[in-house]
């Protein structure tokens, strides 16, 4: 994350607010997404609530790429939370409640199962990497700035992750599709 | 040959428990106020500057009006809201005014009102005195209007509801302190006037007056018989502005002081006596509590409306109050019904020093 909006002293609060408005406007289904993802719906909406009301607070610092930035704020947020409650992740959990509300396919359950599996057998940062740029829509370079490390680490691990879960998705999709 | 990213998303993609979740749009403005009314803003940047709003910016007004205004905490009284709003707005700003969802009532089921309020007065004239000791008669409320003023500007492209607090002595000046709360957006196109209009109530606006306001009624002229406290009220049949203003005195009543519930008891059977008087049935407030509500049609202040009071069903103690129009907007730009204004009564007692409780 570099750039950034440089930090005008003649800036008015009003300027700020227009952006921050604009932002919100802009990102708020996708904050409400990383957070449905990883916490469930029960408190996605408390997640997006306070990572905005950290990125008001900062209206006057915010880098030029915002949703890696929103990501990483509510990121730290949910690790808080599960810090003070003890939760487990909420990934599964919010799987299987979508699994539940589709209509009974069997073979779309399969998929979904095997891909909750392969989710679940990833170390907790290789997971996160993989849904950010799967489902959160980042690419290596926002994912990098998410987790805090180099553009490049990020490129040689998505390598490895692809094959490692083409081979397990792959032979596990192929298993059960026949008959 | 695809990008790592391009398989993954092959991969994982089609299996996002969220690729359907969208915000819903009220819980998306809730959200916004909420964040506002978090953070004052920025780091950084200075506190806002402490405003105060003054009750003669508007020019002369009539003796009562300008006591009602004293007593709301120097915003608009109901008894004069939609004559005020007619006279305060900037009929050149665009857009719709924006105005709070009206509240969702219950349960009426033709149940006569007369039978539903003397049973709660019954309730209340049971209870123990709870107005506790003290020589300031303190009051906290909620509200809002059609005109609001913020910063001595009236806001119409969002609702800022003002929290006020009173506190009057008989014989000492009074106190009045009032705080603009976070703007609320009743729609999308709210959002994007009051960003237009210049974000009026982004930061609190804080008036504190120490005024030379007496009560209005001394508590102890005020009879648990009703015929005792119409006459203290003023109350001795409809006026000439009809029996609306029996529901305004009692609403006047609770914005300035607490209410001892064998006087509660017998401000509902006055409150019964009225023909006009509709029982709307239950109803939960703009602050989450339960209550019973009862209104008057009337065209008191300018323009048909209804009159809406909102009772705690278990105390008598009157929770809010709330005006709609109700048969057509006027010169005002708002589709009808809208809800013109509302006063949460929030918390009331005696206190021995003008200092919050």
């Amino acid at each position: 994350m570099t750039g950034g909006i440089p930090p005008d002293p003649a800036a008015t609060g009003g300027e700020q607010c227009d952006h921050f408005i604009a932002m919100y406007s802009r990102y708020y289904d996708e904050v409400l997404r990383y957070a449905w993802r990883r916490v469930g719906p029960d408190y996605a909406a408390e997640v997006v609530s306070e990572t905005f009301t950290v990125a008001w607070r900062r209206a006057g610092e915010l880098p030029e790429h915002e949703l890696p930035w929103l990501y990483t704020v509510a990121r730290n947020i949910i690790a808080n939370r599960r810090r003070a409650e003890e939760r487990q992740e909420h990934l599964l959990t919010a799987l299987a409640e979508t699994v539940r509300t589709e209509p009974d396919h069997a073979d779309a359950v399969t998929r979904r199962q095997a891909a909750v599996e392969a989710l679940q057998s990833l170390s907790p940062d290789d997971r996160e990497l993989v849904r950010l740029v799967a489902w959160d829509g980042l690419d290596a370079r926002g994912a990098a700035a998410v987790l805090g490390c180099s553009a490049a680490a990020v490129h040689v691990r998505l390598h490895r992750l692809r094959k490692r879960l083409s081979r397990t998705l792959g032979s596990s999709i192929r298993t059960e599709a026949r008959p | 040959m695809k990008s790592d990213i391009a398989a993954l998303r092959e991969l994982i993609g089609p299996h996002d428990p969220a690729a359907a979740v969208h915000g819903d749009p009220s819980v998306r403005r809730a959200t916004l106020s909420t964040v506002f009314a978090a953070s004052p803003g920025p780091d950084g940047t200075p506190p806002s500057q402490l405003t105060a709003v003054l009750a003669t910016r508007n020019g002369p007004r009539s003796p009562v009006l300008a006591r009602r205004m004293l007593i709301s905490g120097l915003a608009t009284a109901a008894a004069a809201t939609v004559v005020a709003v007619l006279s305060s707005l900037d009929r050149a700003a665009p857009a719709h005014a924006a105005t709070p969802a009206p509240l969702a009532y219950a349960g009426a089921g033709g149940r006569p009102v007369r039978e539903a309020l003397l049973e709660i007065a019954e309730r209340a004239a049971r209870l123990p005195d709870d107005t506790g000791a003290g020589r300031y008669l303190y009051t906290r409320t909620r509200g809002w209007h059609l005109g609001s003023a913020v910063n001595g500007r009236s806001v119409r492209s969002a609702v800022v509801p003002v929290v006020t607090e009173r506190w009057t002595a008989p014989d000492a000046p009074g106190r009045v302190r009032t705080v603009t709360s976070s703007p609320e957006f009743p729609s999308e196109e709210s959002l994007a006037a009051w960003a237009a209009e210049g974000r009026p109530g982004l930061r609190p606006q804080v008036s504190d007056e120490t005024l030379d306001l007496r009560p209005r009624w001394n508590p102890d002229d005020l009879a648990p018989d009703p015929e005792a406290l119409g006459a203290a009220l003023g109350w001795g049949g409809p006026p000439e502005a009809g029996e609306a203003e029996l529901l305004m005195t009692i609403a006047d009543l609770y914005r300035e002081q607490p209410v001892r519930p064998a006087v509660r008891g017998a401000a509902l059977r006055l409150l019964s006596g009225l023909t006009g008087l509709r029982y709307e049935g239950t109803v939960t407030d703009r602050a989450g509590r339960a209550g019973v509500a009862v209104s008057l049609d009337s065209d008191h202040g300018g323009l048909p409306n209804r009159h809406t009071l909102i009772f705690d069903g278990r105390t008598g103690v009157l929770l809010g109050e709330e005006r709609t129009l109700t048969v057509t907007a006027g010169e005002l730009d708002v589709p009808v019904p809208s809800v013109i204004s509302y006063t949460l009564f929030m918390d009331a007692g005696r206190s021995n020093s003008p200092t919050p409780r």
